[in-house]
């Protein structure tokens, strides 16, 4: 069984057991969204860094202990670039509402003891907006590398992946 | 000097939850064998409607086994942003020459 298969089988036994809403494919889908968000960020901030040796010992790092063969690593790196640009715009515009939004209940509405409202609707199109960007990004790893290396990185990436409930205590 | 490393795996739900409020972490070690330095990275990322919620915040921390001795934490960091769905920590220790095992 793969490292991808073993978690998949977490996750479907984890929502069997909390009867969660989302389907088992609907979370491992998630994840995988997730995963490659989180690499691809984490591997933009690797290739940014002024040090030239550290940059080398990140590719050395991925090489040897993610088997990733330099081609992908190449292909990693070039798309985690775009990626992040595209999904920086992303951010700031939906930044920009939450902390507007944020400001208005913790303090004008806090005051009056009034409930917090739901999310600003734009928020909802501005996931979907990033979600698609995350696909667009796997879509073109796929191009270049073919859809076998790719759930090769999906297996690598999801066994760095841990998943947890927002349950820290309310903002609010 | 020879230096090894592992990720504990680690899948945590705290209580039965909708999606929207999922919090997803990536957690990596990275090991120089030539200068004894262990390198553990915490990122967590959320969607927009749970920022909304919450103030995202992550925490993490880096142990070492010595071979034949017990597991000590080496090192620890954490990381906190306003109004960002995606947040980034790391530290870096140095085990010298000893030979074990780096977790998270």
């Amino acid at each position: 069984m793969t490292g991808f298969q073993k978690h998949l089988s977490r996750l479907a036994a984890i929502s069997l057991i909390l009867l969660l809403p989302a389907s088992p494919a609907d979370l491992v889908d998630r994840a995988k969204l997730y995963a490659y968000d989180l690499f691809l960020r984490h591997l933009n901030q690797t290739q940014t860094v002024a040090l030239p040796s550290a940059r080398i010992a990140s590719r050395l790092h991925f090489r040897d202990d993610y088997d990733f063969p330099d081609t992908t690593i190449d292909a990693l790196i070039r798309t985690s670039g775009a990626y992040v640009a595209a999904v920086s715009a992303i951010d700031t515009q939906a930044s920009t509402i939450i902390g507007l939004a944020k400001a208005q209940y913790r303090t004008v509405g806090a005051a009056k003891g009034a409930k917090v409202p739901p999310p600003p609707s734009e928020l909802r199109a501005l996931q979907s907006q990033k979600e698609d960007v995350i696909r667009s990004a796997i879509s073109s790893l796929e191009t270049t590398l073919g859809p076998a290396q790719v759930a090769y990185i999906t297996s690598q990436l999801m066994s760095h992946i841990t998943l947890q409930k927002a349950a820290a205590k309310a903002a609010q | 000097m020879k230096l090894r490393n592992h990720l504990l795996f680690c899948l945590v739900v705290l209580s039965a939850a909708m999606h929207a409020q999922d919090l997803y972490v990536y957690s990596d070690i990275q090991v120089n064998e030539s200068t004894g330095d262990g390198t553990g990275t915490f990122s967590s990322s959320t969607d927009y409607n749970t920022e909304y919620y919450y103030d995202l915040f992550t925490e993490g921390w880096l142990y070492f086994q010595p071979d034949g001795g017990s597991e000590s934490e080496v090192c620890t960091s954490w990381g906190s942003v306003a109004n960002q769905t995606y947040v980034s920590a790391s530290c870096t220790a140095n085990v010298g020459g000893s030979v074990g095992y780096f977790s998270l």
